[in-house]
C-alpha cells in the first residue's frame, strides 16, 4: 500500500466491491442484500410514506428491523408509513426521520423529501449573494493596511454637511435682518410715543459739549426714506426730540435712547425741539447743526431752513 | 432614540464565526455570505514592514500550503475562539463591508455573534472587542447549540427536551434545551479540524507520506466515514515521501480513514453520552423520543448518524443543511431580537 508511481487523475473516488474482502464486517449488515440498483424506480405520485414501505417490503425488511437500526419506535415507523406526519414531533423530526429512512433503504433522499414539501415544509435555508461580492476579494494592495485608517469618507461627509448647514444659516440670518430692520425702523417712525414735554428740562448741567463728528455712528439706517436733504438726528445719550414742518404738523416725536441714528423727512422750515441738546447731533443735507446758540438749560428750541 | 438612521445606515447581522467557516446572516435577506474563516496577509519588506491584507475567505483558502515566504495565510480561530485577535478583526471588517452595499460611511451593525459554550470569560470578551472592533455598534452574544437548535427547526421554547449536536470544525457542542434555555451544555475542542489531523497523522504513520491540510480536509469530506459500511471508497492523493523526500502518488481507502477519525470520533461519542448521563430523566425521555439532532459540517460526515444511534441507541437524524444551521438559528434570533431576552449569552 506504499507509495506507487501511477498515472492516475489527482484525485478518484473508486467505489469497487473487490476491496470489500479486506475490509472489517459492519456492524448491522442491512444495506449489502440488494445493489441499489436492481430497486424499481418508485413511481412519483406515491406519497413518501408508501414509498418509504414499499422499499422496505422490497428489501424483506419488517418495521421492527428498521426500529433496531434507526432506533425509532416501530408506532413511529408506521405512523411515517402512513403518512401521518402529525403524530409525529415536527417537521425537523420527520424530514430528519424521513433522511435516515432514506439512506437506510438505499433511496434517493432529494425527490422524497421534495414529495414531502408540501406537508413538512422545509426552512429556507437559501444563500443570496450581496450586490458587490467579492469587492473585498480583490488583491489590490493599496487601502487595505493592517493599520487603523483614517474614515476620509466620513471627514469629508462631515465637513460638506457643516458648510450646508453654515451657508444656510447665513441666508436666513441676512434676509431675516434686512426684513427685521425694515420693520422696526418703520415702526419707529410711524408710532410717536406720547410723552410730558417738560420732564428733561429739570436737567443741571448746562454746558453742553459740541458734537464730536468723528463718534462711530451706528450701523442702522432707514431704507424706506427718499434721500432728498435729510435731516439727520443722532443720539450720543438718551433724549427727547420734537419735529415739526413748514405746516407746523409735527412729524417726528419721541424719547430715543443712545445710539439711535434717525433721518427725519418733511418739508423745510422745521420746528425742532430737543430735551437734551448735548446729547444729540444733528445734520442737515451736509451742514452739521449747531445746537449751542440755541440752547438754554441743555435744552434747544430753534428753527431751521 | 436614532434607530430609524441606524436602520437607514447599516443592517442588523448575525455573525456564526466559526472556526472553519464564516456565515453572515442580514436580517430580512437571510445568509448572505458562506466563507472560509482564511485571511492572507503580505509582509513588504524592509524595516517598516507594512502588513496588507491580500485576500480573505475562499481566494485565501487556496493559498493555504502554497503562499510564498512574503504571504502568511492565517486561520485566526483555533478551537472556537479567536488565537488571533488583529486578524480576526480585520477579516470580520471585509465581511461586513462585502454584505453591506457601498455607502458613504462605513456600517455599523446591531450584531448577534456566536460563541462556543465552553468558552471561557476572556474568549468571549475577545469576540466581543473584535466584532466592536470590526464596527459593530452593539454586539450580542449567543451560545452556539442554542443557534444551532434554533435554526434546526426545533421546539426550543417548549417543554420539552431537545439535544442536538453541532460538530463545527474546532468545537463539538452538545446542548439540552428546553423552554428557551439550556438545560445542559458541553464543548468538547475537537471537530473537522481535529479529524484532518488525524488523517494527517495516520497517513504519516503508515505511509510515511506528508499531506497538507487541503488534502486531508478532501480525504474526508470525498471518503471519510464514522461507521463501517459495505461500500468501500478508494481515493488516490498524493504527498511527500518523507524518506524519499519526493512528491509520490498512493492511494487510500475508506476504511483507512475511519480508523484515522476513531480517535476523535470517540471523544465526540463520549461527549455525547456525558450529556446524556447529566440530562435529567424526564428530558431524557423526551430525547429518546424523538432522538438527537446533528449540525454543523460534522454532521455531513457519512454515517456519523449511525455512529452515533448505534453507540446511544437513540434515533439520531441530521438537520436541513447543517452547515448553515447556526448561522440561520441566530438569524432567527435577529429577526426576533427585540422580543426574545434570555436566549443571549453573558460574558
Amino acid at each position: 500500500m506504499n507509495a506507487s508511481s501511477q498515472a492516475k487523475p489527482f484525485v478518484s473516488i473508486n467505489s469497487s466491491e473487490g476491496a470489500s474482502s479486506s475490509i472489517p464486517a459492519p456492524m448491522v449488515d442491512i444495506g449489502g442484500v440488494m445493489p441499489l440498483e436492481s430497486l424499481a424506480p418508485v413511481p412519483a405520485s406515491e406519497t413518501p410514506g408508501v414509498q418509504l414501505q414499499r422499499a422496505r417490503e422490497a428489501r424483506g425488511m419488517s418495521v421492527s428491523d428498521v426500529a433496531d437500526v434507526l432506533r425509532f419506535s416501530p408506532k413511529q415507523i408506521e405512523l411515517l408509513e402512513s403518512d401521518r406526519y402529525d403524530d409525529l414531533p415536527g417537521a425537523t423530526f420527520v424530514r430528519g426521520f424521513v433522511r435516515s429512512y432514506a439512506k437506510l433503504l438505499k433511496l434517493d433522499v432529494i425527490p422524497l423529501l421534495a414529495a414531502l414539501a408540501p406537508a413538512v415544509p422545509p426552512t429556507p435555508i437559501e444563500v443570496i449573494p450581496p450586490a458587490n461580492m467579492g469587492e473585498a476579494a480583490h488583491s489590490g494592495l493599496v487601502d487595505r493596511s493592517l493599520a487603523k485608517r483614517i474614515p476620509w469618507g466620513t471627514i469629508v461627509a462631515a465637513v460638506v454637511i457643516m458648510l450646508a448647514i453654515g451657508l444656510v444659516l447665513y441666508v436666513v440670518q441676512t434676509a431675516g435682518l434686512v426684513n427685521m430692520l425694515g420693520a422696526v425702523s418703520s415702526a419707529k417712525v410711524d408710532t410717536p410715543p406720547v410723552l410730558p414735554a417738560a420732564t428733561e428740562s429739570a436737567t443741571p448741567k448746562s454746558s453742553a459739549p459740541s458734537a464730536t463728528p468723528e463718534a462711530a455712528a451706528p450701523a442702522t439706517t432707514s431704507v424706506d426714506m427718499p434721500p432728498t436733504t435729510p435731516l439727520v438726528a443722532e443720539f450720543d445719550e438718551r433724549s427727547w426730540i420734537e419735529v415739526r414742518d413748514a405746516a407746523q404738523k409735527v412729524i417726528f416725536v419721541g424719547e430715543y435712547p443712545k445710539g439711535t441714528r434717525q433721518m427725519i423727512d418733511g418739508q423745510p422750515p422745521f420746528q425742532i425741539w430737543i430735551g437734551k441738546a448735548s446729547a444729540v447731533r444733528l445734520t442737515y443735507g451736509e451742514r452739521k447743526v449747531d445746537l449751542k446758540p440755541h440752547t438754554r438749560e441743555d435744552v434747544a428750541r430753534f428753527s431751521l431752513e | 432614540m436614532f434607530g430609524f438612521l441606524r436602520s437607514y445606515f447599516s443592517n442588523d447581522l448575525a455573525i456564526d464565526l466559526g472556526t472553519a467557516n464564516t456565515l453572515i446572516y442580514m436580517r430580512g435577506k437571510g445568509v448572505v455570505l458562506d466563507e472560509p474563516s482564511v485571511v492572507a496577509i503580505r509582509v513588504e519588506g524592509g524595516p517598516n514592514a507594512k502588513k496588507t491584507i491580500q485576500a480573505v475567505g475562499k481566494e485565501a483558502k487556496t493559498m493555504i500550503g502554497r503562499n510564498p515566504k512574503e504571504i502568511s495565510v492565517i486561520r485566526p480561530l483555533k478551537d472556537g475562539v479567536i488565537a488571533d485577535f488583529t486578524v480576526t478583526e480585520q477579516m470580520l471588517k471585509q465581511f461586513i463591508k462585502r454584505v453591506h452595499e457601498s455607502r458613504l460611511f462605513s456600517p455599523s451593525p446591531r450584531i448577534i455573534i456566536c460563541v462556543p459554550s465552553g468558552s471561557t470569560q476572556v474568549e468571549r470578551r475577545a469576540i466581543r472587542e473584535s466584532a466592536l472592533g470590526a464596527g459593530a455598534s452593539q454586539v450580542y452574544l449567543i451560545e452556539e447549540p442554542m443557534a444551532a437548535a434554533i435554526g434546526a427547526g426545533m421546539p426550543v421554547s417548549d417543554a420539552t427536551g431537545s439535544m442536538v449536536v453541532d460538530i463545527g470544525g474546532g468545537t463539538t457542542e452538545v446542548g439540552v434545551i428546553s423552554l428557551g434555555g439550556m438545560v445542559y451544555a458541553n464543548s468538547v475542542r475537537v471537530g473537522g479540524d481535529k479529524f484532518d489531523e488525524s488523517i494527517i497523522s495516520y497517513i504519516s504513520r503508515n505511509y510515511g507520506m506528508q499531506i497538507g491540510d487541503n488534502t486531508a480536509e478532501n480525504i474526508k469530506k470525498k471518503i471519510g466515514s464514522a461507521f463501517p459500511g459495505t461500500e468501500v471508497k478508494e481515493m488516490e492523493v498524493s504527498g511527500i515521501n518523507r524518506a524519499e523526500g519526493i512528491p509520490r502518488k498512493f492511494t487510500i481507502s475508506s476504511n483507512e480513514v475511519l480508523e484515522a477519525l476513531s480517535e476523535p470520533l470517540n471523544q465526540v461519542v463520549k461527549a455525547v453520552k456525558d450529556a446524556l448521563e447529566k440530562t435529567p430523566p424526564e428530558l431524557g425521555a423526551d430525547i429518546a423520543e424523538r432522538g438527537m439532532v446533528l449540525t454543523g459540517g460534522g454532521a455531513l460526515l457519512t454515517d456519523l448518524d449511525r455512529l452515533l444511534c448505534e453507540e446511544t441507541g437513540l434515533p439520531v437524524i441530521v438537520a436541513d443543511d447543517p452547515l448553515t444551521c447556526v448561522a440561520r438559528g441566530s438569524g432567527i434570533a435577529l429577526e426576533k431580537m427585540d422580543k426574545l431576552g434570555s436566549i443571549f449569552a453573558n460574558e
